[in-house]
């Protein structure tokens, strides 16, 4: 299997697959999209910023971020629900941010995403933070659904200074045939994820960063679940000695460990493990060799590669970040518009990715085929403008290597600041020639 | 086949200084090094690069390109007839540390670079100073992290048009003298081990990141 193929539970989605294809730009007509009936599949990129909830009963739809580009989508503070609700069979959601800003109005309700009676879908490579209550909610009954190499991080602790919350991931209320593996769960309280009232459900490979309290769990009511070589790394705000939390007498773990060799695999009321998987999903998830390997290939490939994704990577790999009240606390919203288009793997040596960036690799795509890959190690002297001196580092390598482009068109990425064709990621689909796009390092094959 | 690009990202780390010693600066808003028939008004300029990561010589396949990129100040001295060098040392100083570009060690290897109103306020490519970049990093005390340095001695010869000067760190620092190394790497394994050593906690990130 490559690295980012559709496994577990939800390997047999296929969205929307042989429908229409939309590429937005607003909110409303993405809601508007992702609600209609029939195939469809839903690209953007940018910030989309909604102001209602994108209630989707209709099946068959994909939603994804343009190659090559980065999208999130944040809501306005007058959003109570979340901006997202699946209620359909067949999706695919695909390297999409989903961050909220905790709405003016206090409530319980505020996932970055909720799946609510929701089957067969593939969540993959996306990203979800700062949700009032889950970052992450799949709910009444939902069934068959894959969350694989995935970020969910700082789910909000107490935006209305009402108590604590900061709840990771939660999977319940009747739901079953769930699979989470190679995601990236960080400074939450508890529930990374949590299984409650459910039936056959697995974490494989998760990495479990800074949680106070309860990294993962399996409820008295959760039966046939599997935890495996989940890897718990201990943060600043650390409140347990445990890998898992398991009151369930029908969960099976194995391999699950911890950076403190103090701490035990489990805790809870029910801490006998089951004899053997639980789960066999006809497309099996890839399990690493161990927890550690887990680790490894989750910092290195998890979410969407955006700079907030980079953040939080960074975060685990430093041992810092907190878990927070408000997205302020951890610097807001990044300004994915400048985002650039690679990703950042050896973090500790990176002092300044405006400045210094070691170890960034290129994709050069031509009509969406990889002609080649190139590694750069830089320095600038100046920081103010990012994307400047990345455009210039990668323009006169294409000077330099003029073969890489067999288009008719210029081969030079173009400038930010000019109109939408002339995009500000350098992405030349309005050339047709050549797009960048994060590639990642570190891949162990 | 990776690529280095390191600009110069402050004022000690160009210069330039006459062909007979005088009038060295590290505070100029231009590089000199112009071409004349005259020691006293003939420039060298100075560019000194720190740490550049590239391994010894003995540590890698081969040198592809090396290059300068540099931009001449607009509507002037966009002209150069000059000799490109480097310094003949492990590890260069920078040039407040030592405060010298003219008597410095050359290398062997030179590389000449003619040519006539090339244009300003754009980078512009040197020639490949590849033979240059593979004769420093041949000497026995240099390793990844070095400082390099390299030297655009004007020719002993009349100015072409109205000669040639770089723009500093010191007058644009966006439109400092770039160095760009593409190299290649013996080819790596397919995958590497993950070996937890005896007695290593589990919480030292350098094993859990395979470095």
């Amino acid at each position: 299997m490559a690295i980012f193929d559709f496994e577990g539970y939800g390997a047999g989605a296929t969205g929307g697959e042989g429908g229409t294809v939309y590429t937005v730009s607003t909110w409303a007509d993405m809601k508007t999209r992702l609600e209609q009936s029939g195939a469809r599949i839903i690209r953007f990129s940018g910030d989309i910023t909604a102001t209602s909830q994108a209630n989707i009963t209709n099946d068959n739809f994909t939603l994804e971020v343009l190659p090559g580009l980065f999208g999130q989508i944040i809501t306005d503070g007058t959003l109570i629900d979340s901006p997202i609700k699946v209620a359909c069979d067949n999706f695919i959601i695909r390297r999409v941010a989903s961050r909220r800003d905790p709405s003016s109005t206090q409530n319980s309700t505020g996932d970055c995403i909720n799946f609510n009676g929701a089957s067969n879908g593939m969540i993959t490579q996306c990203s979800f933070y700062w949700g009032n209550d889950e970052c992450v909610d799949v709910w009444a009954s939902s069934s068959n659904l894959t969350f694989q190499w995935c970020v969910i991080a700082e789910p909000l602790a107490d935006p209305y200074a009402t108590g604590s919350t900061a709840l990771g991931f939660l999977v319940g209320n009747n739901s079953s045939n769930v699979s989470i593996h190679h995601c990236l769960i960080a400074h939450y309280t508890t529930r990374g994820p949590r299984f409650v009232d459910v039936d056959s459900c697995e974490a494989v490979c998760n990495v479990m960063y800074n949680i106070s309290n309860h990294p993962g769990q399996s409820a008295s009511t959760a039966t046939n679940i599997d935890f495996v070589k989940c890897y718990k790394v201990v943060g600043p705000d650390d409140g347990s000695s445990y890998v898992l939390q398991v009151d369930s007498t029908d969960t099976y773990y194995t391999g699950n460990d911890s950076t403190d060799v103090g701490d035990t695999e489990v805790s809870g009321s029910s801490q006998s493990s089951e004899a053997s998987r639980q789960n066999s999903p006809s497309t099996p998830v890839t399990e690493e060799a161990t927890a550690q390997d887990a680790y490894l290939v989750v910092i290195a490939n998890a979410g969407t590669g955006d700079i907030t994704d980079q953040r939080i990577i960074q975060d685990v790999v430093n041992r810092t970040g907190a878990i927070i009240d408000q997205p302020e606390d951890a610097g807001g919203w990044d300004d994915i518009s400048n985002d650039l288009s690679f990703k950042l793997t050896s973090v500790e040596t990176t002092t300044d990715f405006a400045v210094e960036c070691t170890n960034f690799r290129v994709a050069f795509y031509e009509a969406g085929t990889l002609v080649h890959t190139h590694d750069f190690f830089v320095r600038y002297a100046d920081d103010s403008d990012p994307w400047a001196n990345i455009r210039g580092t990668i323009n006169r390598f294409i000077a330099r290597n003029p073969s890489l482009v067999t288009g008719s068109e210029t081969s030079s990425l173009d400038d930010d600041t000019a109109t939408d064709t002339d995009d500000p990621f350098g992405y030349l689909a309005d050339e047709g020639i050549i797009a960048m796009q994060g590639e990642r390092l570190n891949q162990v094959s | 086949m990776p690529t280095i690009e390191i600009q110069i990202d402050r004022s000690e780390g160009d210069a330039h200084e006459t062909a007979s010693g005088a009038s060295f600066t590290y505070t100029s808003t231009t590089l000199r090094c112009e071409a004349s028939t005259s020691s006293t008004t003939r420039y060298n300029a100075g560019l000194w690069y720190p740490n550049v990561p590239i391994p010894n010589i003995s540590g890698i396949d081969s040198v592809d390109e090396a290059l300068v990129s540099v931009v001449f100040p607009v509507a002037q001295r966009d002209s150069p007839d000059l000799d490109w060098k480097g310094e003949d040392v492990d590890d260069s100083d920078d040039f407040a540390t030592t405060a010298d570009v003219t008597s410095r060690t050359r290398t062997t290897a030179s590389v000449n670079w003619s040519g006539t109103n090339l244009g300003g306020g754009v980078f512009v490519d040197s020639p490949s100073l590849v033979s240059i970049v593979v004769e420093i990093i041949t000497r026995g005390g240099w390793a990844s992290g070095n400082n390099m340095a390299l030297f655009a001695d004007g020719e002993n010869a009349t100015p072409q048009e109205s000669g040639c000067r770089f723009t500093s760190f010191n007058a644009v620092p966006t439109e400092a003298c770039i160095l760009t190394i593409d190299y290649t790497l013996p080819a790596p394994p397919r995958t590497f081990p993950i070996v937890k050593p005896a007695g290593l906690p589990n919480s030292n990130p350098a094993y859990l990141l395979g470095i």
